[in-house]
């Protein structure tokens, strides 16, 4: 025992919604292809097997991060064996996969999920057949049918052995080839870099340098041989090696399709009920206004249908309810002032501020995993390239922001899988412009102190804002300074599915837990610390007007930077700068600092600002550099803190042109 | 002929690609080999990419790509 598997196979195969049947772990699956983006390990329940999700593959050649990632699992951390996952609806393409697998001759036992939907096609399949033609073990699995995959723990895929006749599809010029190479490569190159020889003489052949370098770098007069060997081949069929490899493993593959699908029907091209969907959803004429109506529903319901409803019951709860009882408890223990005010102005006033708006951001995140679970994103993905490639990016790079609307972090882990360097650096800049749930907050508690009429409006308007401002900067970027190629633009479009109530409430239970620790950790020290430093001056007095605190010194100092942009006092500078840490510490601070209760502080907001001043304050909150976890992780996939630092001055130079903007040009009509 | 001539639900088969090497061959890697049959589903709204079907699934594909692979 204590083996250590890979999962393998084509992207949106149904990999991680395995891995996590298997693990019993919560990772997260979605209906688009690139959702898994980094490697995940975790134990088979009650066994000591090792299974690893990786991010999906179409073929043993990648170009993007993620492909990297999975390629150099499978080719260099050598595994105890492959769990192909194979989508069964889709099952040429996924076999393409499994095919260059058997030919690195590594043990393989086929996972062929999506059973259920090929059934719905009414398509039979003859899975012994197939099992003959590879000669490896299939476990057959579906959704809510996930029985067979207790098998795997019952069997040692490191004895596996296949006889199946690999290379046989290749032409015979090509074949000779293999063999010839093979036979040359020495026995220290084989023990050295554990490979099966003629796999080695394949990728030797392709001209795979990074096999080559791995393996065989100084065996000149090898690669010599084998790059002969290849041009012959070319010259003779005139077609480029590694195409001619794709195009006869494609004409077995059709072959074997057509030995193991049966059509009940006889009809597989049939329209399907998704195909029928997209008429709709990527009609001429109706799909832009779909779109923008569905993320105004979404933002609609989040803030006004069922987000003020849940404002109110938080705040009862916090303020009326869990304050009252904590004020009641410490005057009959008899706690000290200055500790009550501690606990209920700084802790509860801090935390509490935050805690008002999670039910709400957990709506939001449900709202957001139903699009990515639901197949559309990746329509959006669709609909919007003409639009994004006029402004210096490329389709593909909607689906990372749209996850960033959630939250900036795995939006910008979403970048990996863009091909195209340039691409990805701009997304990875761009991404943290669209509003995340941690902003939301913040908003949520200005449109009701100043724009309670029409909320949702003015949060949308913020929404549309941030995407406005993401697609000028792609223009402006890719003229001074993400020059570079245009990318290529191919995306897969996934059937739609009914996205699975269990993943969903999952997803939003997880990022809501998220916001919990967050409100538990540094919400909470940060409110304790904002406490102390208004409460104290520089000689450590306790001062009894927070005005002469060390804080307002501090801030006082910071204040005149802000004023063009409409607020010179010292709280508001406070709050900016706190904001960096995490955007939901802008509203805690806000709370602690005005130190009043939660139902309060909107009314207190009012003798701050102006509507004009606190739409201003929301943009800069809006655009402005995002919080650390999105800079340590914007640092991770930039690799650079030049790159890093370069966003987060553009980032924060844009916040406070623009909220300049809207305060000094409003100022003009307004009054 | 090429793909963008066919008529929204009109199949054909692939003869050529015409393109940069690095997007052809990850197009055969996904199934768009010679010989193979490609469906023209439909346009983007705004025009480009364009949604065809192969080998039973959906891809978009940009117009600049799809003008330059030939069909029999
Ligand atoms: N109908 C059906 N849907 C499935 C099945 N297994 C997974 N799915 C759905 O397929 C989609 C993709 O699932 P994932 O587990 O995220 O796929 P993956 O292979 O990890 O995808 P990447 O990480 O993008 O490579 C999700 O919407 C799943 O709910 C299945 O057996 N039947
Ligand atoms: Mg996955």
């Amino acid at each position: 025992m204590g083996h250590s598997y890979a999962l393998t196979g084509n992207p949106n195969s149904g990999k991680t919604t395995i891995f996590n049947e298997l693990t019993g772990s919560a990772q997260y699956v979605g209906n688009w292809s690139g959702v898994t983006v980094e490697k995940k390990e975790g134990f088979i329940k009650n066994s000591k097997i090792n299974v690893v999700d990786l991010p999906g593959i179409y073929s043993m050649s990648s170009s993007s991060i993620d492909e990297v990632i999975a390629l150099e699992y499978i080719t260099e951390e050598n595994p105890d064996g492959i769990l192909n996952v194979v989508s069964a609806s889709n099952l040429e393409r996924n076999l393409y996969l499994t095919l260059q697998l058997m030919e690195m001759k590594v043990p393989v036992l086929m996972i062929l999920n999506m059973m259920d939907e090929l059934s719905r096609k009414n398509i039979k399949l003859d899975v012994d057949r197939l099992k003959e033609i590879f000669d490896i073990q299939i476990i057959l699995t579906g959704q809510n049918d996930r029985k067979n995959l207790s098998r795997i723990k019952e069997i040692d895929l490191k004895g596996l052995k296949s006889n199946f006749a690999r290379f046989s599809y290749f032409s015979k010029e090509i074949q000779d080839g293999i063999r010839e190479i093979a036979s040359h490569i020495s026995l220290q190159t084989l023990t050295q870099y554990k490979a099966d020889p003629q796999w080695l003489a394949l990728k030797i052949m392709e001209g795979d340098n990074k096999i080559i370098e791995a393996c065989c770098a100084k065996d000149a007069a090898i690669i010599e041989k084998a790059k002969a060997i290849r041009l012959i081949i070319e010259k003779s069929e005139g077609v480029e090696f590694s195409q001619l490899l794709a195009a006869q493993r494609y004409s077995y593959l059709g072959e074997i399709a057509g030995q193991v699908l049966i059509d009940a029907d006889g009809n597989m091209d049939r329209e399907s009920v998704s195909e029928k969907i997209d008429k709709i959803m990527t009609h001429r004429i109706l799909a832009i206004p779909i779109f923008l109506g569905i993320m105004w529903t979404i933002y609609y319901i989040t803030i006004t249908g069922l987000g003020s409803k849940s404002i109110e019951v938080m705040e009862w709860l916090i303020s009326d309810l869990f304050t009252g009882a904590v004020k009641a408890l410490m005057v009959t223990m008899d706690v000290s002032t200055w500790l009550q005010s501690l606990v209920i102005d700084g802790v509860i006033g801090g935390v509490g501020a935050v805690l008002v708006f999670i039910p709400q951001i957990m709506i939001l995140f449900f709202f957001i995993s139903i699009l990515e679970d639901s197949g559309y994103m990746a329509r959006i993905a669709f609909v919007m390239d003409r639009i994004f490639k006029k402004f210096g990016l490329s389709g593909k790079s909607v689906i990372p922001m749209l996850v960033g609307s959630g939250c900036s972090v795995p939006g910008i882990m979403a970048t990996r899988t863009l091909e195209n360097e340039r691409d990805r650096k701009l997304t990875i800049l761009l991404t943290p412009f669209i509003s995340c749930g941690a902003k939301m907050p913040v908003y949520l508690l200005f449109v009701s102190a100043f724009f309670a009429a029409n909320s949702h409006w003015v949060v949308f308007s913020l929404y549309l804002l941030g995407i406005v401002t993401a697609m000028v900067s792609g223009v402006v970027l890719t003229k001074v300074r993400y020059k570079g190629v245009e990318s290529d633009f191919i995306l897969e479009m996934p059937p739609y599915r009914v996205p699975a109530l269990k993943s969903v409430l999952l997803h939003m239970w997880d990022k809501g837990k998220d916001f919990l620790i967050r409100a538990g950790t540094i919400i909470f020290a940060a409110s304790v610390i904002m406490w102390f430093a208004q409460s104290f001056d520089l000689s450590f007095q306790m001062v009894q007007d927070p005005s002469t605190s060390v804080l307002a010194d501090f801030g006082r100092l910071v204040a005149p930077v802000f004023a063009p942009l409409g607020f010179g006092d010292w709280i508001t500078s406070v709050a900016f700068i706190t904001g960096f840490v995490a955007k939901e510490i802008v509203i805690s601070t806000l709370s602690v600092l005005h130190g009043v209760s939660q139902g309060a502080l909107g009314s207190s907001l009012t003798e701050f600002y102006t509507p004009l001043s606190a739409y201003s304050f929301m943009v800069f909150v809006l655009l402005a550099s995002p919080c650390f976890a999105a800079i340590s992780v914007m640092k991770r996939e930039l690799g650079s803190w030049k790159e890093t630092g370069f966003s987060i001055l553009y980032q924060t130079g844009t916040a406070y042109l623009l909220s300049m903007a809207v305060y000094q040009i409003g100022s003009l009509f307004i009054k | 002929m090429t793909i963008i001539d066919l008529k929204p639900g009109q199949c054909g088969e692939i003869y050529e690609m015409t393109l940069d090497s690095k997007i052809k061959h990850k197009l055969m890697e996904m199934g768009m080999t010679p010989g193979t049959s490609v469906q023209f589903v439909r346009t983007a709204p705004l025009g480009d990419p364009i949604n065809i079907k192969v080998r039973g699934f959906n891809l978009g594909i940009r117009r600049d790509v799809a003008m330059n692979i030939t069909l029999k």
